[in-house]
């Protein structure tokens, strides 16, 4: 048996991958389709962002992966592990300290910087999924520019709850052309996208495509004229350890009393933030 | 250095030049074939293979045949073609001719259009420009030994967004520069 190569995929892979990408910034928010290769983890668990980060690493990289806002969960250490066994790279908690960000579902609370790249992974790459089934014909949507759907499935939302109800992947239009989904970040996250100074990877492995925003790119959250786009509210809400009302909060439960308290979710800037409390001390 | 590390190495700085249009990226070399700058074949092999056809503006079939052998890429007519080359010494005349035809996409998949990876000739009649859109923080100025006639058809062919063609720019220093079909240039006059 040879030996598995460098980022574990074969040249012509990464070559397809990195066409692909070069696409996929040149018409910002338009989805690419790929190969999509067969991977040791199962399609749906990252692998659309895992075949981005592999086409893109090189022995100098320093890697950050995160699920859920936590470096710690399953599937941020095994992505991180498959990566590191095929390449040797560092790996960091550190947002700062990272050049290569891969992430599920949120971006870091620390803003990114133009030397970093943030790959996310991608369940549903399609906007307009929901009504309509049919590849052949949303890819006919995007062509004429037809997003009525996507304002059709906030519209109803709002007429049932009175606001939109879309926690993740609420829907945006980049550079004013292409509706995108923003993979399933939080709304709180979709503001990170406009104007970033990183660029943004997005990889859909199951569903074969690939798509980009690049850096200084307009990124509108969807939205009526009497219905705005609002994030998550927190207010009165503050991080039972940090004392941070101006992050995304997880809400849980303390098991023994029943008491209802916030956590900070992106976990490594907790970390960081308590830290910075016992040097301070 | 390796191959696999070379072509990373080369596509970051491609991936940044695209990323950020009108930023200088610096590219390395590992081989040369006579009639391209070295650098313009680490670009080459890096995106090359297979699954793609080129077709270079040169008379002779040299070329066509060497780069075959480099990189099993399959050669195809300029309106077929997803890469086209456009060595130093090709004239004016002949890359507007093959502008007009190189394919840029259609509405439903934008994303078969032609590349171009043109050499810049040693120049002296450098013009500036001011290139804004996507990937640009407010506007970048950039100065570049190309024809206005041939940025003119650029604009034309890139006209109807997301139809268009990319552009890879290498100087004879291997310096790389990127125009996605996004950036809009606007000549600086002085």
């Amino acid at each position: 048996m040879s030996a598995v190569p460098f980022a574990l995929l074969d040249e012509q892979s990464k070559r397809e991958i990195r066409r692909a990408i070069l696409k996929g910034i040149a018409i910002p928010g338009y989805q690419v389709p790929f190969a999509s290769r067969e991977l040791p983890i199962a399609r749906g668990w990252g692998t659309g962002g895992l075949q981005v980060t592999l086409a893109l690493i090189g022995k100098n990289d320093v890697l950050k992966v995160i699920d859920q806002g936590s470096d710690d969960s399953v599937n941020a250490v095994n992505i991180k592990k498959l990566v590191t066994k095929t390449t040797g790279v560092q790996t960091t908690t550190r947002t700062q300290d990272a050049t290569l960000v891969q992430s599920r579902h949120r971006i870091p609370e620390v803003p990114l910087r133009a030397d970093q790249v943030l790959v996310l992974q991608v369940p549903e790459p399609e906007p307009l999924r929901d009504i309509e089934r049919s590849e052949f014909k949303t890819k006919r949507y995007h062509a004429e520019k037809e997003y009525s759907g996507a304002y059709l499935m906030l519209f109803e939302q709002i007429m049932r709850y009175n606001q939109t109800s879309q926690g993740a992947d609420y829907p945006v239009l980049v550079n004013g052309r292409y509706v995108m989904n923003p993979s399933p970040i939080p709304r709180f996250d979709n503001p990170k996208i406009h104007q970033s100074d990183a660029l943004i990877l997005f990889g859909a492995g199951r569903e074969k495509k690939i798509y980009a925003v690049p850096p200084y790119t307009n990124v509108e959250s969807l939205a009526f004229e009497d219905y705005p786009f609002v994030v998550e509210q927190f207010e009165g809400k503050v991080c039972r350890e940090t004392g941070l009302s101006d992050v995304f909060l997880d809400e849980l439960t303390d098991e023994v009393t029943g008491e209802t308290y916030y956590v900070c979710n992106d976990t490594s800037y907790m970390q960081e933030i308590l830290q910075q409390k016992v040097a301070a001390k | 250095m390796e191959t696999v590390h070379f072509t990373q190495l080369t596509f970051r700085t491609l991936m940044d030049c695209f990323a950020r249009p009108g930023s200088k990226g610096t590219l390395q070399t590992l081989h040369s074939i006579d009639g391209l700058y070295p650098q313009t074949l680490s670009v080459l092999m890096t995106l090359f293979d297979g699954e793609i056809s080129f077709q270079a503006v040169d008379d002779s079939k040299r070329l066509h045949q060497e780069l075959r052998q480099w990189t099993g890429a399959k050669v195809k007519d300029y309106h077929e073609a997803d890469f086209i080359i456009v060595p130093a010494n090709a004239n004016k005349e002949q890359i507007l001719k093959v502008l007009e035809v190189v394919k840029i996409g259609n509405l439903i998949d934008p994303q078969q259009s032609a590349t171009i990876v043109m050499e810049l000739p040693q120049q002296s009649n450098e013009v500036v420009y001011q290139l804004t859109g996507p990937g640009i923080l407010h506007k970048e100025l950039v100065e570049l030994g190309l024809s206005p006639d041939i940025l003119a058809l650029r604009a034309i062919r890139n006209r109807e967004f997301p139809l268009g063609v990319d552009l890879i720019l290498i100087d004879e220093n291997g310096k790389v520069l990127a125009l996605p079909r996004t950036t809009k240039l606007e000549e600086v006059k002085s």
